[in-house]
């Protein structure tokens, strides 16, 4: 070990970034290429009675205008497709902004304005759009990915009973989209009877399952190209539609396709978080300490799905108490099937962590030393004490660098000029997953070593830890490794989601870099022309590339130098399980208030995080601002508007659809507790990327009780409910 | 596999540091194409020539990446006014004559670089004088409504002749000055900057995020002040000078904002960061880098959805002292 | 979009006799808001004529006036040296518009004629009466945060969102018009019409006009302005509420007194009955509360943005406070 891992080492492909060389999926130029346009119903529920596409055909450049009629049947694929129909198989419309046409033309431009000459006709039927409307229809959903919707332990509803003291509120967030920077593309490559797809999408592998289920091919037919990935946050980790609909117009069209989402359409194309009521009851002992748990929440599902994507996995795990009920409803809304977005366990969490300051408030406890008097030490995967969780470590670090000891108790107690300071607390938790992955490591001919694995680059990293770990495993210096990633030609690795891909491929990884110097040494001490020739193999050394004999480093040989005498590259691959687990943290939070206006600052942020060894302090780092600023964004303004009458978004944009700009962001203190975690074999690193920012939007939402004494429930907490 | 391979002598007065930055953007294309299995850059040992280098590539998608990719042009770019006597060559192992076949004909279609025609050749082009022309006759003949253009400036002011007109459908050649190279496109009226440099002039770095004006990640400096390129017309930008991403750095020597981007990790996807580092130039030389408070308010035109907005302050606040000095 | 001519005018005159000769015709300048109405349908239009050659860019401040030419940036008159002296709230209103980037590209003639971010409007799919003429408006029933409470009608709702035009309005510009039938100039407080039932006709321009220049009288009065813009992220936002104001006081007596408000009209919106409220009154709490009281007694709020009643009236009192040194 040469100590690259946990050095805050740059980024490995920075230089790609910053000069435009890095290609993302729709960056590919591919010769003969037709752009294609996607044609959105204009309904949320009814028929599709007849499509004029007349107009559009005789525009200027168009090549072909497809519909329901035209499209080869395909069959629907399992998760990661995340549609329970696929589009323009029949007329049946689900949803507004549906695809119904797809317009081929030779430019960009054509297919545009071909797509707003396809004339459709439709019979609308009544479409329910609102959560409100229809909260007496909610119903506990089949089990989605072998997650139930109902849990129970002890007997939550006799605690509450008995409880010296009870919390009983509601909560609420609303639909929210992810809006990465990049839109989703595809451009469908079809050579011979092979596809190749240079897609926007977390995993490659997975993206391929659902192709090739459509398509009825093989695996091996079907190649998916990603090596960057212009940010994701869930809406680019389940397939959808326009991704199988751009490989069939290329199918039908002979000619290579690109497709490019418009932002307006990724407000109906690829998910959202859905909108969200929850009803926590708490109960607990005069002294603090939690007896039950009664948790229901409500979230958007569609006519023809039931899955339940924000999990209440904190309310299950993060406190000690011995009675816990939770329910997750679903209420059937004409809407798109919601999914995955960054840290979905929020949205209950929010709920969970300010009604534990609720109870704080109502019992006279300090909020950190409520949640300490509740901490839980079992883990709930195995029931035996968790081996290496540093959560109380984390209140300790984060509210000494706060200075929470100075707060006073109660709201409204301090101010600043014109502004009412607040100061606020949570606790920071997310579920990590584990994919099975591979990695396989070459060491070429000049010595020099290239990491393969199909698992991508989404902005956390990847390239550059697993070049760390790589580099580092094998003894040679960061830049004598190059990391490849993104393509379905690669050893199978995880999807880049769930925050799993550390917990993945960081093993495999590291057991392929320590196959590959073993390989190596072992043929170093078995070439009579290797200084090294005849030392045993555990008494050779490799530090920057150079192998050398323990206490002799007289006889020395090096990567580069062995393998030209070796003329034959070393391949080696490496695996390995781990399992899923949690990662923890705190947050702090203080926030400025101008009662007049009702102007809201977040103005100073601490965190302090348990996510096992940490691999790379900048990259967590990196995680940790984000996160952050998400909880920001959560907390005062994300809220995507839906149209009550014609279920059509109002604002799918980026100016009436606000995320924080930078003028928005705070400082942030964001400290590591850094310690091993030893159950997990990523080199005892947990998952972490979905963790920081959970406790945000509470602990703003419990910051703003502080300063001015007023409880809001719902987000966003804009001005108006601060005036 | 495929072998693709170069020969090349340098021109006699290149300097030693000209050299080492064609040699090393040779290298960089093996570092990153992802196609590039492996390469080797070095003295030519078949004494024709002073130099060489091999790539090996897998299969023809890989030789068509390879062929295509930023770091090839680039490569081109910086090397080829710096040599001479060079031959390229292309060898395979695949026994198939196909693939062969299939190589010549890539390396025809890709090697020579395309003139910029949009719509593609198989339609009518207009260039500006053919356009000018047909809206003199169309003028003369008056009553030709349906062109949507019945008077046209050059015919009824002929002194306002710098006035430029094509009819809707119609296509217009556009000259600009892109990176300090000039560039020609034929295109459409409607067609965004920002369109014309990805499709058409092969310039991807400046990317699209929401087309409408709301995220920054298409901003490039026109004639040095930075512009949102999806909300200007490429026709409206005749003669302009325009600078992208893809034109900050000197040969491998990267510009400080860039330098500092990577040094204060500023970025994470990196979809938005080409835009960023753009904005960050045209920050720093307006000079509103005073203060923190003042570099996020200036920088708040371009969103970062992974949020590395407080080491983006840093990156612009490090940047300015350097440039500045 | 849809396919369009493209013509580069070389005077006004010109500019303005090409769109009078041309069917379906518009001025292009900086194109920030033209090319997204296109993009979304909310306006077509068969050719662009490009305005940007022309000589009317300059900005220059004499004893009397300030004179901006409509094809000045936004930039180059936030930064004028002269604007920032004499018209702070222009300066003022203009760097809290926007991005840097759009800044630099919108002409000042666009900014007064860019239109509504109604997002019913913009959606060519859903039903707008100022888009289509009789398809009713759904923002009244529908999603109306950002809409109007001042000066709206059964068929519209939607706000003016230039926070320059607040800012005019506030200081009596006039906008100066070149047409096929010459040239003319409008007081600001006649420019912007409020929707009534023809809400599609947005202001007093005549088919085939082009703003030349705005004109800002020079007085002690502007020299004492400034702008406050409410929105729900720091920056780079369109106003939930925004107060262009000046106020000239002896002792604690307002002498005079201009107020325009933005985000909660149909069009920039200004109540001399508020300044009058006000005027000659000792500026106190009260007084500004009354006039408060004054400007919101006619307003029809909707379920989403019933808030900007208090708001603007809070809105109006912070303003003031800090101009007239109040705490």
């Amino acid at each position: 070990m040469s100590g690259l891992v946990g050095q805050g080492v740059a980024r490995v492909d920075g230089r790609a970034k910053v000069t435009g060389a890095a290609r993302y999926a729709a960056d590919n130029e591919v010769t003969g290429v037709l752009h294609g346009f996607l044609v959105m119903s204009t309904i949320a529920r009814g028929e599709v009675v007849e499509i004029d596409t007349r107009a559009a055909l005789a525009h200027p450049g168009v090549v072909a205008v497809y519909t329901h009629t035209d499209m080869p049947k395909l069959t629907l694929p399992n998760f990661p497709y995340n549609r329970p129909f696929i589009p323009m198989q029949d007329t049946r419309v689900h949803h507004n902004g549906q695809p119904v046409a797809y317009v081929l033309a030779q430019t960009l431009e054509q297919a545009q304005e071909a797509a707003n000459l396809v004339k459709i006709r439709y019979r609308a039927e009544d479409a329910v759009t609102r959560l409100a409307d229809a909260l007496d229809e909610a119903f506990l959903p089949i089990k989605f990915r072998n997650r139930p919707n109902e849990t129970a332990r002890g007997d939550a509803a006799a605690a509450l009973e008995q409880a010296e003291v009870r919390i009983d509120q509601t909560y609420g967030s609303p639909m929210q989209h992810h809006n990465p920077i990049e839109p989703h593309t595809t451009t469908a490559v079809w050579e011979g009877g092979t596809l190749i797809l240079y897609e926007s999408t977390q995993g490659v592998i997975l993206a391929r399952k659902a192709v090739s289920d459509a398509f009825r091919m093989r695996p091996d037919q079907v190649r998916i190209i990603s090596p960057y990935l212009g940010g994701g946050f869930g809406a680019k980790g389940p397939t959808y539609p326009h991704t199988l609909l751009t490989a069939a117009a290329a199918q039908l069209a002979g000619r290579p396709v690109k497709l490019v989402l418009s932002r307006a359409q990724m407000y109906t194309s690829n998910g959202h978080r859905a909108e969200y009521r929850h009803h926590i009851r708490l109960g607990a002992t005069r002294q603090g300490v939690l007896t039950a748990i009664a948790d229901t929440s409500t979230a958007q599902v569609t006519r023809i799905d039931e899955n339940v994507y924000n999990g209440s996995d904190s309310t299950l795990h993060l406190y000690a108490c011995p009675n816990v009920h939770v329910r997750q409803l679903g209420v059937r809304l004409d809407l798109p099937t919601s999914s995955y977005m960054r840290s979905p366990e929020t949205t209950a969490h929010l709920g969970l962590e300010t009604a534990m300051d609720e109870l704080s408030y109502e019992l006279g406890i300090d909020p950190v030393e409520l949640r300490v008097r509740n901490h839980n030490g079992v883990n709930p995967r195995t029931g035996d004490p968790y081996a290496g969780k540093y959560l109380l470590e984390c209140y300790r670090a984060a509210a000494e660098a706060f200075g929470w000891a100075r707060r006073k108790p109660g709201p409204g107690t301090t101010r600043d000029g014109d502004e009412y300071v607040g100061w606020g607390m949570a606790t920071e938790t997310h579920t990590y997953g584990w994919i099975e992955s591979e990695v396989g490591l070459t060491i070429g001919l000049d010595g020099r070593a290239t990491l393969r694995a199909a698992t991508q680059e989404i902005g956390t990293g990847t390239y550059t830890v697993l070049t760390q770990v790589a580099a580092d495993g094998l003894g040679m210096p960061l830049d004598h490794v190059t990391t490849l990633l993104g393509d379905t030609t690669y050893p199978p690795a995880s999807l880049s989601a769930g925050s799993s891909t550390m917990p993945s491929v960081v093993g495999p990884a590291s057991q392929a870099a320590r196959s590959a110097r073993d390989a190596v040494i072992a043929l170093a001490v078995a070439d009579p022309r290797s200084p090294l020739y005849g030392v045993p193999a555990e008494d050779v050394v490799i530090e920057a590339g150079r192998l050398f004999a323990r206490g002799d480093r007289g006889r020395r040989d090096s990567y580069r130098d062995l393998m030209a005498r070796h003329g034959r590259l070393v391949e080696v691959r490496g695996s390995g399980a781990n399992t899923p687990g949690h990662s923890f943290g705190a947050v702090f939070v203080e926030v400025r208030i101008q009662p007049r206006l009702g102007r809201l600052r977040v103005s100073r942020v601490v965190t302090a995080h348990d996510l096992g060894r940490v691999l790379n302090h900048r990259t967590a780092r990196g995680q940790v601002i984000g996160g952050v600023t998400w909880g920001i964004g959560f907390a005062v303004m994300e809220h995507t508007m839906v149209d009550p009458n014609t279920a059509r978004v109002v604002n799918p944009n980026l100016s009436t659809y606000l995320v924080p700009v930078c003028a928005d962001t705070p400082s942030v203190e964001a400290l590591f507790v850094d310690r091993p975690d030893p159950d997990s074999t990523a080199l005892n690193a947990r998952g972490f990327g979905e963790t920081p920012g959970t406790g945000v939007p509470a602990a703003i939402g419990n910051a703003i009780y502080h300063a001015i004494g007023r409880r809001l429930r719902e987000v966003p907490f804009t001005q108006d409910k601060l005036l | 596999m495929i072998y693709h391979g170069s020969r090349f002598t340098f021109k006699p007065d290149i300097t030693p540091r000209k050299r080492t930055e064609a040699l090393e953007s040779l290298r960089e294309q093996g570092r990153v194409i992802p196609s590039v299995r492996f390469f080797a850059v070095g003295r030519d040992g078949s004494g024709e020539h002073e130099w060489g280098a091999i790539f090996v590539i897998d299969g023809l998608d890989g030789y068509r990446e390879y062929l295509t990719h930023p770091a090839r042009r680039r490569a081109d770019q910086i090397a080829l006014p710096l040599v001479e006597d060079v031959v390229s060559f292309a060898l395979t192992d695949d026994p198939d004559p196909e693939t062969a076949a299939k190589i010549a004909e890539l390396r025809q279609r890709l090697l020579e670089p395309p003139v910029e025609h949009d719509p593609p050749p198989e339609r009518p082009v207009h260039t500006r004088r053919t356009v000018l022309k047909a809206i003199a006759v169309t003028a003369a003949g008056t009553a030709a409504a349906g062109t949507g253009i019945a008077a046209a400036p050059a015919a009824a002011a002929p002194h306002t002749a710098a006035a430029q007109a094509v009819a809707a459908g119609a296509s217009v050649e556009v000259t600009m000055t892109v990176n300090e190279q000039l560039r020609k496109v034929v295109l459409e009226p409607r067609v965004t900057l920002l369109d014309a440099l990805r499709e058409r002039l092969s310039l991807t770095g400046t990317k699209k995020g929401c087309d409408r004006g709301e995220c920054g990640a298409c901003t490039v400096l026109v004639d040095g002040e930075r512009v949102k390129s999806c909300l200007t017309l490429a026709v409206m930008r005749q003669g302009a000078e325009v600078t992208t991403v893809e034109g900050l750095a000197r040969g491998e020597e990267l510009h400080p904002v860039q330098e500092a981007f990577i040094r204060h990790d500023a970025f994470q996807c990196g979809a938005c960061t080409p835009g960023q580092i753009i904005s960050a130039v045209a920050c720093i030389n307006e000079g509103h880098t005073s203060s923190e408070a003042e570099i996020r308010e200036w920088m708040s035109g371009n969103l970062c959805r992974c949020a590395a907005y407080r080491n983006i302050v840093a990156a612009v606040a490090d940047a300015a002292k350097e440039v500045q000095r | 979009m849809r396919a369009f001519g493209y013509t580069v005018a070389g005077s006004p005159v010109e500019a303005v006799r090409i769109a009078a000769r041309t069917a379906n015709s518009t001025f292009v300048a900086g194109g920030t808001d033209l090319l997204n109405l296109m993009r979304d349908g909310a306006e077509t239009h068969d050719h662009l004529i490009d305005v940007n050659q022309l000589d009317i860019g300059e900005v220059a401040v004499d004893r009397r006036r300030l004179r901006v030419g409509a094809l000045a940036r936004m930039r180059h008159v936030a930064e004028h040296p002269g604007v920032r002296r004499e018209f702070p709230v222009l300066s003022e209103a203009l760097l809290a518009s926007a991005s840097p980037q759009v800044r630099n590209m919108a002409s000042i003639g666009g900014n007064l004629l860019q239109r509504t971010r109604c997002g019913y409007f913009r959606d060519s799919a859903s039903p707008c009466n100022k888009r289509v003429p009789g398809s009713g408006c759904p923002a009244i029933t529908g999603h109306n945060r950002g809409h109007a409470i001042l000066g709206g009608s059964d068929h519209c709702i939607a706000t003016q969102p230039s926070d320059l035009a607040v800012a005019l309005t506030a200081l009596d510009a006039t906008v100066h018009l070149i047409g096929p039938g010459g040239a003319r100039a409008v007081p600001i407080a006649d420019f912007y019409l409020l929707p009534g039932s023809t809400p599609d006709r947005e202001t007093a321009m005549r088919p085939d006009e082009l703003i030349t220049w705005v004109d800002v009288p020079r007085t002690a009065l502007a020299g004492q302005s400034r702008y406050l813009k409410l929105r729900d992220r720091a920056t780079f936002e369109f106003a939930v509420v925004s107060v262009a104001a000046a106020l000239r006081t002896r002792g604690r007596v307002v002498q005079d007194v201009r107020l325009a408000f933005g985000g909660v009209g149909t069009r920039p919106w200004r109540d001399t009955r508020v300044e009058a409220a006000l005027r000659g009154l000792p500026l106190t709490g009260q007084a500004i509360a009354e006039a408060g009281r004054l400007l919101v007694r006619d307003a029809e709020p909707y379920e989403e943005n019933r808030f900007k009643v208090e708001l603007v009236q809070r809105a109006l009192v912070s303003i003031l406070s800090d101009l007239g040194g109040l705490r």
